[in-house]
């Protein structure tokens, strides 16, 4: 699956909070990171955590990670 | 260097900054938001879970002005009092306007206004003043969030625009009004604005140190308290609240305003999480406990049952040596805790009945190495590990202990039934230090929001909303109180409706 950060998260750091395997604090970018594990994820677990997302900023689609 | 024109210039995509921006394009005004971060929202976007509205009837807006005015002792702006109290109920509107709802919403009658109801601890009473609308909340978050974000899509929808990683450093005035503004980005480069009205809405300086030493007396610290400081602020890690804003409102002529910071927490790893509003454990809920609060000389200073308004605790607090307090129970009180329950059940963390709360000390200290949080066999060890005169520690133990076998407080008159002794080993502490969400304050205004001289005289052009200035509303000497996203939401309005008249008009 592809995970993405849109440019609109408010890096609350929900999503580190709930699945710190799976995303990071990146203060030198000022960015949430997505870790390498979030790519091979269960589709069901990477939908409830795009669901969990304050602002619907995880992009969770079919396909390959860049 | 680059220039750019609009009418209007919102600095700040907060809830102040983004409700200003929405008003003034929704007034065909033409308008730029410049945000120092690369998102909207601000150090708390994603934090507010309800706001309070106070109800567009005469009497409720008397009686909650009153309410006011009797808790600011006369000493706030009460003009802008006036003005925040009978604009708040336009935030509905506002809301919904966006497509969102409320959650619910929780009623204050005209008789509970200025009272602590069970909706409401935490806050002073004076600080109670309307109706409470639960925000909607996407997900895990809060409500705050998607205010926002739809806030800025609508802003663009109606031909705004929101340029981010711009840092307000200079404001441009030509005799005595606004010319324009000069804004920084990430690499040093700099924009000017050309603009008639200047918005500022850029919330607090809680990460600015020297800003925070300064202007509150207190010691920053972060969230391990690592520095051996004195204040914490409960909003997200690395929010960079520097100041810039305020310092470039005064290098522009803007007045200094009373800042306030008071609250209280429990310093440390292994309390609160990253998110502010999510604990790890039950040490939070415990420390808003009504049990024995002691200073570092072993002093009791205050009725602990005040910790239900935990701004009044934190008022306290500040004025004790280092600034900062004990709680401290022993274990019969924790199995009262884990039996029967807690004394105040604070909305945000409920917990009735703690279960476990000996492996959670167990855990904070030995595998988070939290040093504010201490269990000891004896009150003499009580006394070292935590750092607390032991004499004066024995001495008021003992006291407490016999007022408590009396079931009367003749020192501070707390309720008998929060009196329970400290005698039975082992005994339990947390250290207490002030907290803010944010600074609250710093800039000066009138009651159309407009920033103030040192002589009281507007800067024309020149408006501000929110956290920034909010202390304005409270006086000088600064009053424990906290930001309120009502006040946020209010003023910024109020500058749009100012800054759209000021655009047309002149005025
Ligand atoms: C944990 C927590 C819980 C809270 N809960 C509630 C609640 O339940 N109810 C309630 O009413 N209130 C609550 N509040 C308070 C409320 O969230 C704030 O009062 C409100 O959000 C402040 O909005 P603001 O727009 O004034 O400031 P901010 O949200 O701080 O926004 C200021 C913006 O300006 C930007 N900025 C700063 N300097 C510059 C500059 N020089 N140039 C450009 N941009 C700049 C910042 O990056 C930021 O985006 C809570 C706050 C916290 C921290
Ligand atoms: S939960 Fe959403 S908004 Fe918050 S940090 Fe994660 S991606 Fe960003």
């Amino acid at each position: 699956m592809k995970v993405e950060i849109m440019d609109y998260c408010i890096r609350c750091g929900l999503c580190v909070e709930f699945y710190p395997t799976l995303f990071a604090l990146n203060f030198v970018e000022d960015r949430i990171d997505v870790l390498p594990a979030a790519m091979q994820a269960e589709e069901s677990v990477l939908r409830q955590v795009a669901l969990d997302c304050a602002v619907g900023a995880i992009s969770v689609r079919k396909g390959e990670a860049e | 260097m680059q220039i750019i024109k609009t009418e209007v210039a919102v600095i700040g995509s907060g809830l102040a900054g983004l409700s200003a921006a929405l008003v003034l394009a929704e007034n065909g005004i033409k308008v730029m938001v410049f945000e120092k971060r690369p998102f909207q929202g601000g150090a708390v976007s994603n934090t507010p879970m309800c706001t309070m509205v106070v109800r567009n009837e005469r009497k409720f807006q008397d009686r909650a002005f009153e309410v006011h005015n009797e808790f600011t002792n006369y000493n706030g702006n009460m003009g802008l009092a006036r003005t925040w109290i009978n604009n708040s109920w336009r935030i509905p509107g506002l809301i919904t306007g966006l497509g969102l709802d409320f959650a619910g919403k929780v009623e204050t009658s005209y008789d509970e206004i200025g009272t602590i109801n069970a909706y409401t601890g935490g806050f002073p009473k004076g600080m109670n003043l309307g109706d409470y609308y639960l925000l909607k909340a996407r997900g895990k978050g809060h409500g705050g969030a998607l205010i926002c974000l739809r806030a800025v899509n609508k802003i663009r929808a109606l031909g705004g625009e929101i340029h981010f990683n711009r840092t307000l450093t200079e404001i441009l005035v030509d005799q005595g009004r606004i010319i324009g503004a000069i804004v920084t980005d990430k690499a040093g480069g700099k924009t000017r604005i050309d603009c008639q009205a200047l918005i500022v809405a850029t919330g607090g300086f809680s990460e600015n140190r020297e800003m925070v030493k300064k202007y509150t007396g207190f010691d920053y610290t972060d969230a391990n308290c690592s520095n051996g400081g004195n204040v914490m602020f409960n909003h997200f890690v690395n929010a960079q609240t520097t100041g810039e804003a305020h310092q470039a409102v005064w290098a522009a002529g803007g007045a200094k305003g009373p800042v306030s910071a008071f609250g209280r927490l429990v310093p440390g790893p292994g309390i609160v999480s990253y998110t502010p509003w999510f604990t790890r454990n039950n040490l939070y809920t415990v420390a808003e406990q009504p049990y024995l609060l002691i200073n570092r000389n072993g002093k009791r200073f205050i009725n602990e049952a005040v910790a239900q308004t935990s701004m009044n605790q934190g008022v306290a607090i500040k004025n004790q040596p280092g600034r900062y307090a004990f709680l401290l129970f022993d274990e019969e009180t924790l199995e009262h805790l884990e039996q029967v329950g807690t004394e105040y059940a604070y909305m945000i963390f409920p917990a009735k009945k703690i279960t476990n709360l000996r492996e959670q000390f167990r855990e904070v200290i030995e595998d988070q190495g939290n040093q504010h949080v201490f269990v000891a066999d004896s009150l003499d060890d009580f006394s070292r590990i935590a750092g607390i005169d032991r004499e004066g520690l024995l001495e008021t133990v003992i006291r407490y202990n016999q007022l408590c076998d009396d079931g009367y407080d003749q020192d501070f008159g707390k309720n008998p039934k929060y009196l329970y002794p400290v005698r039975k080993s082992r005994f339990y502490g947390l250290r207490i230090v002030n907290s803010a969400y944010n600074t609250l304050g710093g800039i000066r205004t009138n009651e159309k929001c407009e920033v103030i001289n040192d002589e009281q005289k507007p800067i024309k052009g020149l408006y501000s909303a929110g956290d920034c200035m909010a202390g304005e509303l409270y006086g000088d000497p600064s009053l424990a109180v906290c930001s309120l996203s009502t006040v946020a939401f209010t003023l910024g309005m109020v500058c749009a409706d100012q800054a759209t008249a000021y655009v047309r008009e002149g005025i």
